[in-house]
This record gives C-alpha cells, structure tokens and sequence, in this order.
C-alpha cells in the first residue's frame, strides 16, 4: 500500500486487496499518516481485486475521521467487484465514488 | 449426502478442513475460487463467491479458537455447471441467526456480512446446533440436483425451482437494462460536450440548464428536479422542473430542517426513500409523493457551489452507481457554467465600481472651492489629491457674515459615492449654519446632531477640524472632531503650538460635546489643517513620513516660504520625494493659511 500526501488530499493507492486480513492495518495506517492538512483521503481502488465487509468498515471508520472534520473520502476507480459490493451494500450513497 | 437425480451431469465436489486464522480463513476462499474456476464458473460468479465465502469465514475464524475443537472448520463445497453449494461447518458457540437480514446503519462499522451473503447467495439456511453449527449457500443450484435436506425437496421444491428461474430471469433482465442504461450515459457525456460547444456560442444558461436537466431525467429515470445555486447566503433556485414556486433557502437554516442543506453540511448525498424523507417544513415538499431520490450537493475547490436534487413519484427506483456518477458528472459540468457565467456577471460589476468610483471622485472634487476667499493681509491656499480609493476628505474656506474666516477640513470614513455624498452633506450643513461659526465647538455639536442618524445607519463617521479666524486676523478659535491636529506658528516670535483633538469624530454618538480652543496669532502666525493622508504618506519601504517629520518641516519651512502658496508647493515637493513612486493609500488633503505682514 502506498500513502501519498499531495496538498490536502491523502491519497492512498496499491490496494490489492481491503478485507479482514489487513482491513484493521489499512486503517491504522492510513490514520497515522492523517493531518490537519488533508480535507480528502482518496482510496484508489483501481488495483483492488478484493473488497469485503470488514475492509467497507475500513472505509466506513475513515469516512467518519473525515465527516468530523468536514472532510470526506473518495474512492478512485473501483473495480467491478469493489463496486458491487459498494452497491449491494448501499455504500455508493455515502462515498464518492470518482471514476477518472 | 446423497445427491438425487445428478446423473446427467456430473458435480465436482472439494472438502477442507480450514484452521481458524484470518489468514487461513481467506486462503481457503482463493483456493475455493480457483476449485470453482477449474470448474467452469465465470469471472463473476468466481468473485461473488469468493466474497461469500470470506463472510462466511471471517465470523467463524474471528470466533473460533475457544476450544480445541474450534481450531479449525470444514467447508464442503459442490460445483455443478449451473451452480454451486457451499457449507461451513464450524465448531463454535454459533449465532442467533436473525429472521430478516436488514443493512445496517450506513455509517456503522459492521455488521453487513450476513447481508452481503444474503444478496448474493439465492438461499441460505444456517443450522446452529450443540457444538457444531452449519451455514448452507446456494446460487444457481437446481433444487432437483443438489439436495441437503430431503424434507425441503419433498414439500415442494418445484414450486421453488420455478420461482428461482423466475428470479434469475428478472435478475438477467435488470443487468440488460443496467447496461443499456450505462452505455446511453456515456452517450449523454458525449451530448454535454456537445452543449458545451453549443453554450459558447449563443445559449442563454438558463435555457442550457433546462436542456441538460432534462436530459438527466431520462437517464436517472426521474420526473423532477431541483437545482439550486449558492448565492449571497442563500441556496437560490436556479431551475426547476415543475412549475412550482421553490423559495431560496438561508445557509443559516437549520440543516435538519431540509434535505438540500443536510446534504450540503454532511457534503454527501442524502436520499429520498418515500414520504418519510421529508419533514414538515422541507423545501422540497412539493415533491413529497416522490417514491424514490437523490439530493446531490456540489463543491467547486471544497466550496459549496449548489445542490441538484431528483427524484421520481410514479416508482420506488433507486439510482444506480452508474446514474448518481452521470449526476455527479452533470451537476459538476453545469457548476462550471453557471461560476464562469457569474465570473462575467462580476466583471460587469467591476465596470459599474470603477464608474461610482468616477461619480464620487466627480462629487468630490466639485466640493472644494474653486477659488478661496479673500482674507485681508492673509494668503490662502489648499490641497487636494485623491487616492485610487476615493475617499471623503475635502476642505473648505467661507468668509462669515461678521467678516471672519471659517476653514473647515474633514475626512469622511467610507469609501465611494456614499463617503462623498457625506461629505458634501457636511459641507452644505456647515455653510448653512453660518451663525455659529465664531463658535466652532457648537457649529461641531449640531452637525454632529444632523447627520449622526444617517452617519450611523451606514456605519459612517467623519473627522473634522474647524478653525475660525477672527475679523483682522487676531485670535483663532478651533475646535476638532477627532481629527488631526491643527499646527500653528510663528517664525518671527518662534513659537509654535500643536492643537489636538478634543472630540471624538461625528457620527459615533448622538449627543457630542466638543471645546472652542482659542489662540492668539500675532502677526506673521501661520497655520496649517491637514488629513491624515499626510502624515500616513509611505515610501516604497513602508515608511510612514509621520507626525514628527511634519512638525519639523513646519518649524523649518514656515520661515523660508512665506506665502500660503509656498508653503503648499514646499509641502507637495517635499513629501513628494518622500514617497517616491509609491502609490498614494489615501486622499492628500491640507489648507494653509499664512499672515502676510511678515513680509513687510
């Protein structure tokens, strides 16, 4: 996984895959690397072959870091099989799902 | 388990048994998924169950290891060419499993395994017994084929069959049109370029939004819209689909109270579900029978640009991923045009400034005298130069019906038309109270009573400084408003004097006192009434020239120029090589007024 700073926006990329596994990790991490600064983290999930619940709780928790501070989360380019879950789950409604 | 009426087509079937790790857990899915994959199941059936499988483990493994049974679990899993059944079988304390599977709050953490389970598998029956429990999916099967429960098959189960083709046929006939729907999208993009280009040449926006707006109907499979732009506080209605009347909503409202400003707070979309979207005071309730919708806030650089909402009252059909991103794509195209049509709209503005700017300078200058009086044995002269920002400085010199001479210099607050309007008041309520002039305090007192209502409805004031200079030119009475100090000197007795303020400015409170500061000018006084645009004069360093600078220039100029006129001359040049080419921040203003006995 990387985690890159650019300006206000955390973007955070080569997500291969989001699920229980390292659904916690991805989460501390991404959270670490958080400041003030940032008003948007963008998951690119372009490379994310695999998304399960526990990774939607990942995305869930950071969207809700970021709502308290008026910010948001973006997820780049889901794949087919992350966006079905992000529709089965209703989860579209609440990302912004950016398609590039 | 024995499996019925299996004969024509053979089912490939692997058994594992799983520890319960997390990683094993999902080790376990990847090899199910390839067992599937060798077994001819496509793409996204491999994908749906791998997820499956993951929620189906992950609970297991998370709760497994308590005891020495649950170290591990079982998965059987039976692949047929049209469908598949999966079973883990786990050795924990198990689950109540719930009657409805409901998603979860939106913004909770978890709990949507079981939903995802749920919507992907065509049936699930979870079996919780002493020590050892059973989770049973099924996707594609044919109940006639893969059978593990003889009761289900007996009562019935063609019935089911029937009702499951049905399914699949109605679930194949959604996925048609979802992709119908997607490719026409991506042809609508391709018509917003299209506009784009029809847009710079002629169409009025209004016209252009409607057009877009529709056209976004067809694709979101809406019947209405809203569109709403931020303007000055308030979320305008910019266009609309219905003919309806839909007032601005203040930015100040409590967003509780509309689903357009919880949108726009939350900065995410907020939808409609039925009539219990909407409260009893929402905006939007025109459009209260609405069965399905979408409120969509936009942000241009993190600002808040607008809200586009849509919805549909004839059916309950939420939009799809691939419509909310059509939306998201319209609303952020058509934000673009209306800020570039509103960055026009402000040029123009900026037109209109510069010319009130023109007005007021215009008034401004046709303030001050066009010649000063004749004051005997006196030389009279004054100076004015006005700032980028026309400001309300202005001066003015009267002879009083007894033959002394009122100076009045002021500096009113404010820029443009409004600050000159001001000044020229003042100075119309100053020359017409030409009776009190001997007594400038009082002359202060009442034109503070005149104009404090106006001053103060505009969050106005003016600093003024009258001088009133005896018939003959012997004494001299001041009396200042918060203004400047009056400088007063003499080269040939040496003696000067700084007369301060004694007052606050008009304006700032009703009932005013202000002190008549009299003074002797034996022959040869000079005396000089400026604005701070003096003092506060800056170089291209910062530096101010300042109150001492003046002070000094005063005391050395007054005996080398002797005239009014010199002295102003003097006073330009020398302040003049002070500032360099630096711009002027404020107005110039200054009235010199000098005995001229001395030259004899």
């Amino acid at each position: 996984m990387n985690i890159e700073n650019k300006e206000t926006v955390l973007a955070v990329s080569g997500i291969a895959e989001l699920a229980a596994g390292n659904a916690a990790q991805v989460r501390d991490d991404v959270r670490a690397a958080l400041t003030d600064v940032h008003k948007s983290i963008e998951f690119d999930l372009s490379g994310t072959s695999f998304l399960d619940s526990s990774g939607l709780g990942t995305l869930i928790s950071l969207h809700k870091t970021m709502a308290a501070k008026e910010g948001s989360v973006k997820l780049v380019n889901p794949t087919p099989v992350a966006t079905q879950v992000l529709e089965l789950t209703r989860m579209h409604r609440i990302f912004e799902i950016v398609r590039t | 388990m024995e499996l019925t009426g299996y004969h024509s087509k053979p089912a490939a079937s692997l058994r594992l048994e799983v520890k319960s790790t997390l990683d094993a857990a999902r080790a376990a899915s990847i090899r199910v998924r390839q067992f599937l994959k060798d077994n001819g199941l496509e793409e996204k059936q491999l994908s749906e169950w791998e997820l499956v499988l993951v929620e189906a483990t992950n609970n297991v493994a998370e709760h497994g290891n308590r005891n020495e049974r649950d170290e591990s679990f079982g998965l059987d899993v039976v692949a047929e060419t049209d469908g598949v059944e999966i079973r883990v079988t786990d050795y924990t304390e198990g689950f109540e499993y719930p009657e409805t599977v409901d998603l979860p709050d939106p913004l909770s953490e978890g709990g949507r395994g079981l939903f995802l389970i749920e919507a992907i598998c065509d049936s699930v029956v979870y079996m919780k017994g002493k020590g050892m429990n059973c989770l049973v999916m099924r996707k594609g099967c044919d109940e006639e084929q893969i059978v593990f429960d003889t009761d289900q098959q007996e009562s019935g189960g063609g019935e089911e069959v029937e009702s499951l083709r049905h399914q699949v046929a109605e679930l194949d006939e959604a996925l048609d049109g979802m992709t119908e729907e997607l490719s026409s999208s991506y042809e609508s993009l391709a018509a917003i370029f299209k506009f784009s280009q029809e847009l710079s040449k002629q169409r009025d926006l209004d016209e252009f939004s409607h057009l877009i707006l529709d056209h976004l109907l067809t694709i979101t499979e809406s019947d209405w819209y809203v569109l709403r732009i931020k303007h000055e506080g308030e979320l305008r209605t910019f266009s609309v689909s219905a003919e309806t009347v839909v007032l601005p909503l203040a930015l100040s409202r409590d967003p509780d109270s509309s689903l357009e400003l919880g949108a726009a707070k939350a900065r995410q979309d907020l939808w409609i579900e039925g009539a219990e979207s909407f409260t009893e005071n929402e905006p939007l309730n025109h459009f209260s029978e609405s069965k399905s919708g979408i409120v969509h806030p936009f942000y241009l650089n993190e600002d808040l640009v607008g809200t586009l909402s849509v919805g549909n009252t004839n059916e309950k059909k939420p939009l799809s991923a691939g419509q909310v991103n059509v939306l998201h794509t319209f609303s952020d195209f058509l934000a673009l045009q209306i800020l570039n049509a509103r960055y026009q709209d402000e040029q123009i503005k900026s037109k209109v400034v510069s010319r009130e700017l023109e007005i007021a300078a215009n008034i401004q200058r046709s303030l001050l005298p066009k010649t000063l009086p004749e004051f005997d044995g006196f030389t009279l002269d004054g100076f004015y130069q006005s700032a980028r920002h026309v400001g309300g400085d202005f001066y003015d010199a009267v002879i009083t019906p007894s033959g002394g001479l009122l100076l009045t210099i002021a500096d009113v607050m404010g820029k443009g038309v409004p600050a000159a309007m001001f000044a020229a008041i003042l100075r119309t309520v100053l020359r017409s109270q030409q009776e009190l002039a001997a007594q400038p305090a009082a002359l202060l007192q009442r034109a503070n009573q005149l104009l404090y209502d106006d001053l103060d409805g505009v969050d106005m004031f003016i600093t003024v400084q009258l001088v009133y200079v005896s018939p003959g030119g012997d004494y001299g009475v001041c009396a200042s408003a918060g203004h400047c100090p009056l400088l007063v000197g003499n080269p040939k007795s040496g003696k000067f004097r700084s007369i301060e303020a004694d007052g606050p400015p008009i304006g700032i409170m009703k009932d005013l006192q202000f002190d008549d500061n009299k003074f002797d000018m034996d022959a040869g006084s000079r005396l000089i009434l400026y604005t701070d645009g003096v003092t506060e004069a800056r170089n291209n360093n910062g530096d101010l020239w300042g109150d001492d600078t003046l002070a000094q220039w005063w005391k050395s100029a007054i005996g080398t120029h002797l005239t009014a006129e010199a002295l102003k001359n003097n006073l330009i040049d020398t302040v003049k090589e002070f500032v360099g080419d630096a711009a002027a921040t404020d107005d110039f203003t200054f009235l010199v007024l000098a005995d001229d006995k001395l030259k004899e």
